[in-house]
């Protein structure tokens, strides 16, 4: 394959390539995404070495699942996101209570100051990520953040920030559909 | 539930927010709407975007040809492995020999999965290990041992930081447990001032190893201690201190 020909493989033609057992593609979807995954994984987890981890693990997930991905279902990006995610989400809620007492203090200051400043490494969909979550009301923002990153239940969410049950709903509601809009245009 | 119903808590379950009863109910009635399945999609979509407000990270070098080699041991991925398998499946002798050969071979590939995916954990993990020995060991790093102080006599630790990136591990052995409602903290000083490190407690004998990264103003440290604190860390130390050292 040459140089050229590799850059024009999509996700998903590399996925297929995966799935019929092919490691030079499993290579290439790598150098695309690791980066951004383990940025994922390390804020929900907070540990370089278990984040480190967990981007192998959905790294190997993806190997042996490859064939399971569903181009009808949504883009190859959401559906590793969404591993890397579970993954890590699982490995936080498996972590003894000692490991979980150090991690939610240090996940205490950044949740209330989401940053949204510019990481130069992210490129232009941070950017454009980043911009469309300013221009969403701080109270939709948090649940959106607390949500995604936190995998909090809304229960947990009203209990953390004392609102109603409801009104947490209609946050991430709103927050989500204003995401997509902005998102979209 | 009904499509109304299901409609309103579609972005609910894109961002994970439902319980698992309500998420199960969602997914019911998604698997038969077209409309909601495609609307469900979207919105997951937009949440996955959510992805790109953490700040990317580089893997480190290694990585890549870990991740390569255990996809080599673990490979043929196995929806591959099962046709390989079946395909061997002698064609000739009666039906129930033919059945109780196939149930054989189903129950050897089913071991072969197991087997194999379990190959991939201990890889995972050994990988996992020696990848810290590596750390400890490396000519790049500052080992400060800690010593106990007249609280905890018997308490011993070290710190291990590399300047460069940030990581750092702590191993303590011998450490009392923390009273209720109380963790250790490690900090990090230097020219004078304790920046806040993570928090922790001791597994039942006593022992620790956390394996953490700390932000550019901790990394110049040469003296390290370890305090006793509330449970959820403080900015600034206030409570005894039960270890304490400095590079050597």
């Amino acid at each position: 394959m040459t140089a050229r020909e590799k850059t024009a493989c999509s996700d998903k033609d590399l996925l297929r390539q995966i799935a019929a057992g092919d490691e030079r593609s499993l290579g290439e979807l790598y150098d695309r995404h690791a980066a951004i995954l383990l940025g994922l994984v390390l804020r929900i987890l907070r540990s370089r070495s278990e984040a480190e981890d967990v981007l192998q693990e959905t790294f190997l997930q993806i190997w042996r699942r490859a064939a399971d991905f569903d181009e009808h279902r949504g883009q190859p990006f959401s559906w590793m996101a969404l591993l890397a995610r579970s993954r890590a989400l699982d490995r936080v809620r498996a972590l003894e209570v000692r490991e979980r007492v150090a991690l939610e203090a240090r996940r205490e200051p950044t949740e209330a100051a989401v940053d949204l400043v510019d990481h130069a490494a992210a490129g232009e969909t941070g950017r454009i990520v980043r911009q469309a979550l300013q221009r969403i009301p701080d109270s939709q923002r948090e649940v959106l953040l607390l949500a995604y990153f936190d995998g909090l239940t809304q229960s947990e969410i009203a209990a953390r920030l004392a609102r109603p049950l409801g009104t947490v709903k209609t946050q991430a509601r709103a927050g989500l559909a204003k995401l997509r809009e902005l998102l979209q245009r | 539930m009904t499509h109304e119903e299901c409609r309103d808590e579609l972005a609910l379950a894109a961002l994970g927010l439902l319980d698992a009863a309500d998420a199960s109910a969602v997914g019911d009635h998604v698997a038969g709407c077209g409309e909601c399945s495609r609307e469900l999609a979207a919105l997951r979509e937009t949440a996955a975007a959510l992805t790109w407000v953490a700040a990317p990270a580089e893997p480190p070098s290694a990585m890549r040809e870990r991740l390569l080699a255990a996809a080599r041991s673990s490979s043929p991925p196995p929806g591959r492995a099962e046709v390989a398998k079946l395909r061997r499946r002698p064609r000739t002798g009666t039906f129930a020999g033919g059945l109780a050969i196939a149930a054989a071979v189903a129950g050897l590939v089913l071991v072969d999965l197991r087997l194999s995916n379990r190959l991939v954990e201990v890889e995972s993990e050994l990988s996992r290990v020696r990848e810290r020995s590596d750390f400890l060991s490396s000519p790049e790093v500052a080992t400060s041992p800690l010593a106990g102080t007249s609280s905890a006599p018997s308490a011993r630790g070290k710190v291990v930081l590399h300047r460069d990136s940030g990581r750092t591990m702590l191993i303590c052995s011998s450490l009392p447990q923390a009273p209720d409602g109380k963790a250790y903290q490690l900090w990090f000083v230097g020219e004078g001032h304790p920046y806040p490190g993570p928090v922790f407690r001791p597994d039942p004998r006593g022992r620790v190893v956390l394996d953490d990264r700390v932000p550019p103003e901790s990394r110049a440290a040469t003296r390290f201690a370890v305090t006793l604190e509330p449970a959820r860390g403080t900015a600034a130390p206030t409570g005894e201190t039960i270890l304490a050292g400095g590079e050597r």
